[in-house]
């Protein structure tokens, strides 16, 4: 199968599980598809072919000896480059980390292993996985940014370069990538996928998550990620994860079962200062989602709201500034002036100042709970607009950001393009640790309207 | 808002910053700046628990 880099994740597994397709096969199909494609998107920071062919080999032999490791047998896989990974550069797109080889495997990344993923290599990062840019480009307009901070994740997705990525979210770094790239993104709840090995960006806010071309895909991918490990506390008291994609598999024949679920539409905020043809999607979005017998009503959203904006940047700076504050004192000047403005001001927010910004977190977290009490989810645009042009930034996190800072999960599936061909996303949010109704909602929309399916013109 | 030059300064030292670190960066400090004015003047009831307290599991465990 010459082309078997076109197959989504979940048609490469079941063709490996049946026999059809071997790993060797896969890794094969898509290295090559790395080398038609790699050089306009630089997507990836290193690969890691020889090992890749390594395990394929590994996993192709089990195969034919009738052993499937996993959901994830053979399946190729991109690591956001602020992933530890066993005996591979971890660099997290800085210059301070040039050359740091960790000694073991982030979670995530030991669990993708477990269940027969090849890591093929690490995908770019903006720097530490904040805003100074990676040299990523976006495989349906290179002048374009792919968005970040998962920059290289989303792009290699849209590239075909890998049939899933690993992502992380502190303010906007799946879904704003996912959108701009026309790929799906998940944003898991805080302490559904552990945090250990991923290198911090800011501790409280920092959610490592599942980014691939399908929404099958990601709930595949969240399926191994997701539980409980001891050296990340924050999974310890959650709920146990679900049979994501199994459940999907039950509920297709049923339209996914999103008859009767209602949407909440928010009353303000969340489309301030969107762009005419993103918003134009969005509401075609929540036509089709009233027309699959969805029940879609407007919302209030609490009043702490915009102030729980503040206080996530407030949180967001102090806690960046204590991560990076003993490597800043030794290298100033090996950070990117974005990082560098993060930290400078972060260290200047007073200490009561941070505690008051959790408590209206507190208030926020609660008043989005009461609002999620009386809808299934909520249906949002993804971003701003499309990919804006050039590369100099990763553009606006700020319709990403309020589930980063109360935690609950959310996602972007593709929902369209712009006249100029660039992709526009969907965001669709629950209620804490019901990943499952968003990934349904977002399948079923999937499903009736296919934009993911467009390959870009790279 | 004015800045207390003499604290800032003060806890620079503590924080053993090199002279090289410092920079101003006006438009960054101007959104901070707005953001902790915004957290200020919003109400907080003292019962609001601030997010992030310890999350612990039983020796047993």
């Amino acid at each position: 199968m010459s082309e078997a880099w076109k197959l989504s994740l979940r048609e490469a597994a079941a063709a490996i599980a049946a026999g059809s397709l071997t790993p060797n096969a896969l890794l094969e199909s898509t290295l090559a598809r790395i080398d038609a494609v790699e050089p306009g998107v630089l997507a990836w920071a290193r690969l890691r072919t020889e090992d890749a062919h390594r395990d394929a080999a590994r996993l192709t032999m089990l195969q034919a000896e009738g052993t499937i490791l996993g959901p994830l047998h053979g399946i190729p896989v991109g690591v956001k480059d602020i992933f530890y990974t066993a005996g591979l550069e971890t660099a997290c797109g800085s210059k301070i980390m040039a050359g740091f080889v960790p000694a073991e495997d982030a979670a995530a990344v030991a669990r993708l292993r477990a269940v027969g993923a090849i890591i093929l290599g690490k995908t770019h990062t903006t720097e530490f996985a904040s805003f100074d840019p990676s040299p990523a480009r976006n495989p349906w307009a290179p002048d374009h940014t792919p968005g970040g901070s998962s920059s290289g994740s989303a792009a290699a997705l849209a590239g075909r370069m890998c049939q899933g990525a690993l992502g992380s979210q502190t303010s906007g770094s799946i879904v704003r990538p996912a959108a701009f790239c026309g790929v799906v993104g998940l944003k898991p709840t805080f302490g559904r996928v552990s945090r250990y090995g991923v290198h911090p960006l800011a501790w409280t806010l920092d959610h490592p998550g599942p980014m691939a071309r399908t929404v099958w895909d990601v709930a595949l991918l969240l399926e191994a990620i997701a539980g409980p490990d001891t050296r990340d506390p924050s999974t310890l008291s959650a709920p146990a994860p679900m049979r994501y994609a199994s459940l999907l598999e039950e509920s297709a024949s049923d339209g996914f079962g999103v008859d009767g679920l209602t949407v909440g539409v928010p009353d303000r905020y969340f489309t301030d200062g969107v762009e005419a043809d993103a918003e134009a999607a969005y509401r075609d979005a929540l036509r089709l989602l009233e027309a699959k017998g969805c029940d879609v009503r407007d919302v209030h959203l609490p009043p702490e709201f915009e102030a729980g904006m503040d206080a996530h940047e407030l949180i967001h700076n102090a806690e960046v500034a204590a991560v990076h504050l003993d490597r800043y004192r030794q290298r100033p000047q090996d950070y990117g002036a974005k990082l560098r403005a993060i930290i400078e001001t972060g260290l200047q927010i007073p200490a009561p100042t941070y505690v008051r910004a959790q408590q209206v977190r507190t208030l926020v977290i609660r008043g989005l709970r009461a609002v999620l009490a009386g809808v299934d989810a909520i249906a949002t645009p993804a971003t701003l607009g499309p990919a804006p042009l050039g590369l100099e930034s990763t553009g606006s996190p700020v319709l990403n950001r309020p589930f980063s800072f109360v935690g609950f999960p959310s996602l972007s599936v593709p929902c369209g393009f712009t006249d100029a061909g660039l992709p526009l996303g969907l965001q669709l949010a629950g209620p804490p640790f019901d990943e499952m109704t968003i990934l349904r909602l977002a399948a079923a929309y999937e499903e009736a309207t296919g934009w993911g399916q467009r390959l870009p013109p790279v | 808002m004015e800045l207390d030059r003499l604290v800032v300064a003060w806890t620079r030292g503590l924080l053993k910053l090199p002279t090289e670190t410092g920079e101003r960066f006006p438009d960054e400090w101007g959104a901070v700046r707005h953001h902790i004015e915004r957290v200020h003047s919003f109400p907080v009831p003292y019962d609001a628990e601030p997010a992030g307290g310890p999350r612990l599991e039983s020796l047993d465990e």
